[in-house]
Order: structure tokens, then C-alpha cells, then sequence
């Protein structure tokens, strides 16, 4: 094996010229950046379209995980890798615009070529099925009589989470007060033991607490009713035009040839109808919804623009 | 004679201390939000955990006996306590070789790196027969390869200029 | 026993599965023992692997490997004092000394059963009181959160092995490192130099393998001209079995310390690392033999390994009845839960319960396994003390460095072993505790976010940090653990106490 890579490399070396180069790319495994630790929802994620798209690629995918600060080391070696269309990583929406924004990163929104939008998972907001509130008008009409004392939980400072915290108050001119957690394991375990009030997290963590009959869930923040909870109005619906999700796509560095990226794209739209991929991304509870290059690219867009109100509101800009 | 080093190393270790501390909470104070218990109040804990290391030492030093409630234990889990220099010189040439490793691991790959690496650190350490050094650095790379690699998939740094072959 | 519960006893000795477990524990002991490979990171790695295996079989594996790699940690810990894994270092402090007094293998074969005894307690109560603890878990909330790490700082008294103050000040070290990164409530960037590998704070394992492994290979670098490893040169292989005096002895220890590590390992954010020097501090601290732990005793093995054994089925209770996990590798092993189309919860027991109860049952053999495992390897482990020093000090380096390194892919994490090396180094010469650092680094982060979220959710209102019976309970629980050491002294038979005073002479 190790063999056939190094002949391959070799003759790459050699024969290969850039003309031909984007017929036979790719032509050795493709390294794609998981910004988050192995065993995670995303890493995972990956390992499963990994799995499915050696098929419709011709290539492997050699995944490294490059977890830490909130996506952004895993975001910036992306930025900083060589553009020849063998390393591929993940830009994740909104981290990527609060890292560009507040945390002073290196790369910009220009530091990508954007390829696909993998798994859209939308922003939800629940009670404990025991909860007083009935629905999003008795959260907002509790939250207006007793300004500041409804406590929403969310899974970190500038998370998805609590960016939509943030989206909530500005839409209904309210004031929550925003309990900060170390992920969504402690989070839901804070809300089904009565510590906070109301729980804002994602479809695929909400869901499994939802069949299990402990959670109410109140809105879900996406264009049309999903079928995971049928039954919970969209916040449109509701009259507050508010579409929030955890967006996962991947892109390569700026400056690599559109060829490659669009043959990814392919490769990956291509996977992305295998059934088994699709019941086992449903298994683990991630969304998936593809993009196009160029419907990605306007997508990101749109999300810079709304993360960047939110940011103004909460003064971190 | 140890005891006697042993009283400087607190008076040192004091002394960085309560630097440290002062360094900390004038930091803290450009912090937004609330950062009265974590960090500041924390250094000045600090700081006074090393006001009370610089008086215990000077107060058994005035009393005349050696410091022994201030020495390392004598729990043999320490080694050889005290600050004995010339024990010193090993480990520090240790450390050296390591700072090399990490720096070549992203120039030369880390199988190379390794490879050069462990001889090192046995040529140091006296080390005699020369299948030691083989069957140790090879052994090393092998099985690092095998775990790593092949059954849990972490890829490992490469140099590029190798075109990823090792 | 239900049906369910037969089929499922039944399912575990099929021979794929019986193969899934052995494999599991062989190689959850291999990831376990080896630096820088944690439990956590072990599962997740294998998780693709059960891709394609049947759903009983594949989570079997998983689960063994959980309980496998905490034990592996203790077998380098107690040989070469290199805890392979955060939840073997409380481990180290005894087990090291007992190789040193010639007693490595009565340490090893202690610790494999502390360890399989903890970890089939655990599995005991996931299989018959699991809903109700997992209701009574949730009641912890950030106030009781926060008393239990004031409560694990008290640990430090029992590591301070005669100095208290240095003991202290190492402590308070761990706690300010432990601040490092970007605040979770405000966002401020605390001591980060613009690296943004700092931002989630200092990661602990680099900063464990440095402050235990690299510094122990420094310490043995000293004497350049001793070729083999003083201490256990007579070792053998029946030495490692323990009497059954030894083990009902202990047992009564070993069944409190797994109900401890039981209990840590329901909460979600406190794992092995915590319910080891948890248990480690309370074995010494109502033992009769106090002053001697330290000096490589079995309590000193047996209390930390039953705990963070018993750690493993204890963060499967709240996974299993409402896909909470109570552990970093309870959360991956959720992820092959729900890649084989197992979706935790309580109906989890009924929709799929022989393939849950199966995975529970395999605990049982996984941990039987482990321990003839653990005391028949403990003949070929001992061969260690075989090896040239200069030889096991290059490799403990190496494996360090490529450990440090596999955690997050990043050469960062190698250089703060090396910086962690050489601190662990000079505090072991000045008589600093690691250990006591160590716990800070560990306890900051959830004592930090305890605090703001109390402070939070109660606008500022600190009565709330007392207002529920749990907290109070921990409170007392600190107070008696501040105050019963000196209690116990002033009351303690006059025999003791001189015994003591000679002892403390040193």
C-alpha cells in the first residue's frame, strides 16, 4: 500500500503535467480538516461520507482532527494549507464569522474556496415537558413581565446557541438571561434537573430528549416546519423572521484551482444520494442538505451578514 | 549542604511567585466582566504562598537547623533530593535532545525524526551494545506505525519535501 | 429477570461477541497503557471500525475498550510512575512507591482486581437501579457542581506528604493555570498571547504525561551509570495474585471507592480523573493508616483504580436512561449507540433491550476478562524492570512526545509537555506535589463555570450556592474533611500517636 503511494507520488512527480492534472485529480487521498475532536457529532459525520464517497471520488479521504478554540485552529490550518486541492476542511457557520470578527483570526472570508454545505442543523427552543410555558408567546409574555430573569441556557459564549439567545431578544425586544454551558450533554442534564429554564440547542441534541418525552419544543428556527418536531411552529411562522442553524460545510483554500473544487463537489453531491449514507447521517440525528458551490458560497453570505448584527447588538464589535 | 541549597530554592521559588502574582492581578485588572475570584484573587493567594516560603526559610535558617519540614520528602519517588548540579547535567542534556526531536519532527517527518532521536538519547546514557540501538529505534517506529497509523488512523506528521512517504 | 434480560445474557456469549470483547480489552489495555491515548480517544478512534458490525457486537468492543483502557492506565503508573491515562495518575503516588519497595506485582495484581470489582459494581447498578440514579444525578446543579471541587481542593491536604504550604501553593498553581483560555461568561481572552491554542485553556494531558512521565524519565536520567531499575529485582509471577486475606481486607475500601467513582461518573463534566483523587483522599483520610499512604501502601492502589473503574458504568447510567453522557467517552460512545440505531433513553430498554441488556451483561465479562487479563500480563509486565534504564527512558520520552502529539494533531501540545516536563522536574527537586497541580488544573474550569452560573442564574444572589440540601450536604461533607484529620489526631490512641510522631520525625 505505502508501495503504491510512494509510486504514485513519483509518478506525479515525473509525468504529470498541469494540463492533465484536473482529468485524473485526484490522484492520491485527500486530507480533510475535522475542526472538532474524534468521537464528535461532526467527526463523525465525516467518517460516514468518508465512507461513501471513495466510491464516487476514486480517492480516500485521510481525516485529521484538529480540535480546540471554539473550530478556529482547525479553520486556520485549513486557511493556511497548501491550495492544491489535497486538503479540505470544514467552515462552520456562524463560527467561522464570530472568529473572523471577534477573535482576531488570521483568515477572512476570502481565505476559502467554498465546495459544499454537508449537514444544516437548525436551532431549537425547549422547555421540560412540565414547563409553564405552553408556547414561544407565553416564554416571550413571562420574559416581558420579568425582564432578565428567564434563564436560557446555551452551549458557550458566541455559540449557535446563544447567538439565537441573542437573535431572540433583539426580534421581541426582550431580555433573557443567558446561563453559558460546557457543551450539550451538561446543558440538557442543567434543564431536565429544573437549574435553567430554557434549553437552546440544535435538532440533533433536542430530538433524542424530545422522543424520549421529557422536552417541549417551542419553535424551531428554520424557513418551513421540519419533520422532526411536525407539530412546533418555525419562528416565521411565529412573525420573527429568524433562521439560525449549526451549518457545516467544507471548502478548500483560497487559491485552489475551481476544477478540483468542483469535482469535490460532485464527488460529494454524488455520495450524498447513497441510501446508506443518508439513513446513517438520520441515525445520528444530522441534517443533512447539499448545497452547490455557488449556493454555499451565497449562503455563507447571508449567515456573515446575520451573525455580524448579532455581534453588533452584544456589543462585540 | 543540600538542606542549605534546598532553603535558596524557596527563597527563588518565593520570590517567582510572588512575581507572578503581581504580574497576574496587574493583567486581571485590564479584564472586562468579573474576574475578582478567578484570576486575581487566586494571586494573591499565590502571592502570599510565596511570602510565607521566603519566611519559612528565613525563620529556620535564623533558628539554626536545617529547614527539614521545607526539604523534598524523603519519599524516594523524588530520586535523589535536593539540588544536586552535577545529577543535574543528564537530564538537562535530555531535555535538549527532546527540544531538537519536536523542532526536526515537522522538517524531516517524525519516523526520521525518532530514528535519530532514540540512538541520541542511548549514545548518552552509555549505552554499549549496538543491537540495543537497532532493535530499539526500529522496534519504536514499528510499533508507532502499526498502533497509530494503521489501527487508529492518526495520521503523522510527514515531510513534504519526502513527498509524504515518511 | 425479564425475557429481555435472558435474550441479552444469552446474545453475550455468542462467539462474535465473546471475540468482540477480548479484542476490546486487549486493545482498550494497549491504548489505556500507552501516554497520550486516553479511553476517550481509544473509543472514538474505533467507533468507524463497528461501522460494519452488528450492532450488539460493535458496542460490546466499544464498552470494553472504555473499561479496559482506565485499568491499562494503572500498569505503567505503578511500574514506572507514567500514568497512561488522567484517571491513572492518582494511581502512581502508591503504586510507584510499592515497585520501589519490590512489591510491583502485589501492586498490579491489587490494582486488577480493585478494577474489576469497581467496574463490575458499576455495572450492577446500571443493570438494577440505573433510572432512579440517573433521576437523582440531575439534581446536581451548578451550586452543587461548585461544592463538589471546593470539596476535591481538600484533596490537597492529603497530598501534601508533610508540607502543607508547598502542597497548597501547587494547588493554587493548578487553579491559576487552570484559568487560562477564553472566559466562558464574558468572552475575554485570559493569558492566550494571541495563540489560539490556548483559548480552551491548557490542555491537561499534555501537561499529565509532562508533569508525571517526562519528569520521570529526567529523574532517572540522573544516574547515568545504573543499568537496570532499582527495587522490584525480585518480582515474581505468583506475587502477583492477590491473597484472599489481602482482598477481603480491602474489599470494604473497594466497594466505597467504587460507589464513589459509581456516583462521579453519573455527573456529566466529572470523570475517571476526578472519582480517583476523590477516592484516593477518602481512603486515606478515614484509614487508620493515614501517615503511610504515600509510602506505597495497597489503599493507595486499590481506593483509585475501584473509582475510576467504577466511573465507566457509572457514566453509562445517565447515556442509556436519557442520552446524557456523564463522561467525555460516554458522549463518543453515544455516537456508536446511534450509529447502530440505538437511540438512548428509556424505551431503549424496551425497543432494543436485548442488545442493551447484552452490552450491560458484557461489563461483567469484559471485566473478567480484564482481570485475568491484567494478572496474567502482570508476569510479562514485570519484565519491565528487565529492560536497560537508558532504553525505557528513550522510550518513555519518544512514546510521550507521539502521545502529546496524536491527542489533538498538534505540535503545540508537544512543546507543553516538554515545558510541563521540566516544571514536574523542578517542582519533584524542590518538594512540590505534582500531583497537587494537577487537581487544580483539573477542578478550575468546573469550579469556574459552577461559580458564574450560580452567580448567573441567581442574579448575584449567594444564598443560592446554600439553598439546597445537596449543597448543604457537601458543605458538611467539607468541613468534616477540613476538621475530622485533626479530630482524629487529638482523639487517636496514645500508641498511634507516638508511632506518629516518629514517623512525622523525617
Amino acid at each position: 500500500m505505502r508501495l503504491a503511494i510512494a509510486t504514485a507520488a513519483l509518478a506525479a512527480f515525473g509525468l504529470a503535467s498541469i494540463g492533465s492534472a484536473a482529468a485524473e485529480y485526484p490522484e492520491r487521498p485527500v486530507r480533510v480538516i475535522v475542526p472538532s475532536p474524534a468521537g464528535g457529532s461532526t467527526d463523525v459525520g465525516t467518517r460516514i461520507l468518508a465512507d461513501a464517497i471513495e466510491a464516487h471520488l476514486g480517492q480516500r479521504w485521510v481525516i485529521e482532527n484538529r480540535p480546540g478554540a471554539g473550530l478556529l485552529i482547525g479553520m486556520q490550518a485549513l486557511a493556511d494549507a497548501e491550495p492544491d486541492g489535497y486538503t479540505l476542511g470544514y467552515t462552520h457557520q456562524p463560527f467561522l464569522t464570530v472568529h473572523i470578527y471577534v477573535n482576531e483570526a488570521d483568515f477572512t472570508f476570502d481565505s476559502f474556496e467554498p465546495v459544499a454545505l454537508l449537514v444544516d442543523d437548525p436551532n431549537t427552543v425547549a422547555v421540560r415537558v412540565d414547563s409553564p410555558f405552553e408556547s414561544l408567546e407565553d416564554l416571550i409574555a413571562a420574559m416581558r413581565e420579568r425582564p432578565g430573569e428567564i434563564t436560557f441556557g446555551d452551549t458557550g459564549y458566541l455559540s449557535d446557541d446563544h447567538l439565537v439567545t441573542v437573535a431572540i431578544e433583539r426580534a421581541f425586544g426582550v431580555e433573557a438571561n443567558a446561563v453559558h454551558y460546557d457543551g450539550s450533554a451538561p446543558l440538557r442534564a442543567a434543564v431536565l434537573g429544573g437549574h435553567v429554564d430554557v434549553y437552546v440547542g440544535n435538532v440533533g441534541d433536542t430530538k433524542v430528549t424530545y422522543d424520549e418525552g421529557q422536552f417541549r419544543v417551542l419553535a424551531v428556527a428554520t424557513e418551513e416546519r421540519i419533520d422532526a418536531f411536525p407539530n412546533t411552529p418555525t419562528f416565521r411562522e411565529l412573525g420573527v423572521d429568524l433562521v439560525a442553524s449549526s451549518a457545516r460545510g467544507v471548502s478548500f483554500p483560497a487559491g485552489t484551482p475551481t476544477a478540483y473544487a468542483d469535482r469535490m463537489a460532485e464527488a460529494i453531491a454524488a455520495a450524498s444520494q447513497d441510501e446508506d449514507y443518508l439513513r446513517r447521517m438520520a441515525e445520528q440525528g444530522l441534517a443533512v442538505r447539499v448545497l452547490t458551490r455557488e449556493e454555499y458560497g451565497a449562503f455563507q453570505a447571508q449567515r456573515m451578514e446575520f451573525v455580524r448584527g448579532l455581534l453588533e447588538a452584544l456589543g462585540e464589535l | 549542604m543540600q538542606s542549605a541549597r534546598a532553603k535558596w530554592g524557596d527563597l527563588v521559588v518565593g520570590g517567582v511567585l510572588i512575581l507572578v502574582a503581581w504580574y497576574v492581578i496587574d493583567t486581571a485588572s485590564t479584564f472586562r466582566g468579573d474576574g475578582w475570584l478567578t484570576p486575581t484573587a487566586l494571586a494573591y493567594l499565590i502571592g502570599a504562598g510565596g511570602v510565607a516560603l521566603i519566611g519559612q526559610a528565613i525563620l529556620a535558617s535564623m533558628r539554626g537547623r536545617t529547614a527539614t519540614a521545607s526539604t523534598a520528602p524523603s519519599t524516594t519517588a523524588t530520586g535523589p533530593t535536593g539540588l544536586d548540579l552535577i545529577a543535574m547535567l543528564l537530564p538537562a542534556v535530555l531535555v535538549l535532545l527532546t527540544i531538537a526531536y519536536v523542532a526536526l519532527i515537522p522538517r524531516i517527518g517524525f519516523y526520521l525524526a525518532s530514528l535519530a532521536f532514540i540512538p541520541a538519547v542511548l549514545a548518552i546514557l552509555g549505552m554499549r551494545r549496538w543491537w540495543v540501538y537497532a532493535v530499539t529505534a526500529l522496534g519504536f517506529v514499528a510499533f508507532v506505525h502499526v498502533v497509530f497509523e494503521r489501527t487508529f488512523a492518526i495520521p503523522l506528521p510527514r515531510a513534504a519535501w519526502l513527498s509524504g512517504i515518511l | 429477570m425479564s425475557d429481555l434480560m435472558v435474550e441479552g445474557l444469552v446474545q453475550v456469549f455468542e462467539w462474535r461477541n465473546l471475540a468482540a470483547v477480548t479484542i476490546g480489552t486487549l486493545l482498550g489495555m494497549m491504548v489505556g497503557a500507552l501516554p497520550g491515548l486516553t479511553a476517550t480517544m481509544g473509543i472514538a478512534l474505533l467507533v468507524p471500525l463497528t461501522f460494519g458490525m452488528p450492532a450488539d457486537s460493535g458496542l460490546i468492543m466499544l464498552t470494553a475498550v472504555y473499561g479496559a483502557a482506565v485499568f491499562g492506565g494503572s500498569i505503567p503508573a505503578i511500574l514506572l510512575h507514567t500514568p497512561g491515562t488522567p484517571a491513572g495518575a492518582a494511581t502512581a503516588i502508591d503504586g510507584y512507591q510499592m515497585t520501589l519497595k519490590g512489591q510491583g506485582g502485589r501492586a498490579l495484581g491489587i490494582s486488577a482486581v480493585s478494577s474489576a470489582t469497581g467496574g463490575m459494581l458499576s455495572a450492577l447498578a446500571l443493570l438494577l437501579i440505573a433510572p432512579p440514579l440517573a433521576t437523582f444525578s440531575l439534581r446536581f446543579g451548578p451550586a452543587e457542581f461548585f461544592w463538589i471541587t471546593v470539596f476535591g481542593l481538600t484533596i490537597i491536604a492529603s497530598l501534601s506528604h508533610g508540607n502543607l504550604l508547598k502542597a497548597l501553593i501547587a494547588g493554587a498553581v493548578g487553579l491559576l493555570i487552570g484559568t487560562i483560555g477564553i472566559d466562558p461568561f464574558t468572552g475575554q481572552r485570559r493569558f492566550t498571547y494571541g495563540l489560539p491554542q490556548l483559548f480552551d485553556g491548557v490542555s491537561i494531558v499534555p501537561a499529565l504525561i509532562g508533569l508525571f512521565s517526562f519528569s520521570q524519565a529526567m529523574i532517572l536520567a540522573e544516574e547515568r551509570w545504573k543499568p537496570r531499575l532499582q527495587g522490584f529485582l525480585r518480582f515474581t509471577w505468583r506475587e502477583c495474585i492477590p491473597s484472599v486475606r489481602d482482598y477481603l481486607r480491602l474489599l470494604p475500601l473497594i466497594l466505597r471507592s467504587g460507589g464513589l467513582g459509581t456516583f462521579v461518573g453519573m455527573l456529566p463534566g466529572a470523570g475517571g480523573d476526578i472519582a480517583s483523587w476523590v477516592a484516593y483522599s477518602e481512603a486515606r483520610r478515614y484509614s487508620r493508616k493515614r501517615d503511610q499512604f504515600g509510602t506505597g501502601i495497597p489503599e493507595g492502589v486499590a481506593a483509585p483504580e475501584a473509582a475510576n473503574n467504577a466511573v465507566t458504568g457509572g457514566s453509562l447510567i445517565p447515556l442509556l436512561t436519557l442520552g446524557i453522557p456523564g463522561s467525555a467517552a460516554a458522549a463518543v460512545l453515544l455516537g456508536g449507540l446511534l450509529i447502530q440505531g440505538l437511540v438512548p433513553g428509556q424505551r431503549l430498554f424496551i425497543d432494543h433491550g436485548a442488545i442493551t441488556y447484552a452490552v450491560i451483561f458484557s461489563f461483567f465479562v469484559a471485566n473478567i476478562l480484564m482481570l485475568a487479563l491484567g494478572l496474567l500480563g502482570a508476569g510479562v509486565f514485570q519484565r519491565v524492570n528487565q529492560v536497560p534504564v537508558s532504553v525505557l527512558i528513550a522510550l518513555i520520552v519518544a512514546l510521550s512526545v507521539i502521545g502529546s502529539y496524536a491527542l489533538q494533531n498538534s505540535l503545540f501540545d508537544v512543546w507543553l509537555l516538554l515545558l510541563f516536563g521540566v516544571l514536574g522536574y523542578a517542582m519533584r527537586k524542590l518538594g512540590f506535589m505534582p500531583a497537587a497541580l494537577v487537581l487544580g488544573m483539573i477542578l478550575a474550569p468546573i469550579f469556574e463555570r459552577g461559580l458564574r452560573q450560580g452567580l448567573s442564574i441567581s442574579r448575584g444572589d449567594i444564598s443560592y450556592f446554600w439553598a439546597s440540601p445537596i449543597s448543604q450536604f457537601l458543605i458538611a461533607l467539607t468541613v468534616i474533611a477540613l476538621v475530622a484529620p485533626l479530630l482524629l489526631e487529638r482523639f487517636a490512641p496514645a500508641r498511634h500517636r507516638k508511632w506518629r510522631a516518629a514517623k512525622s520525625d523525617d
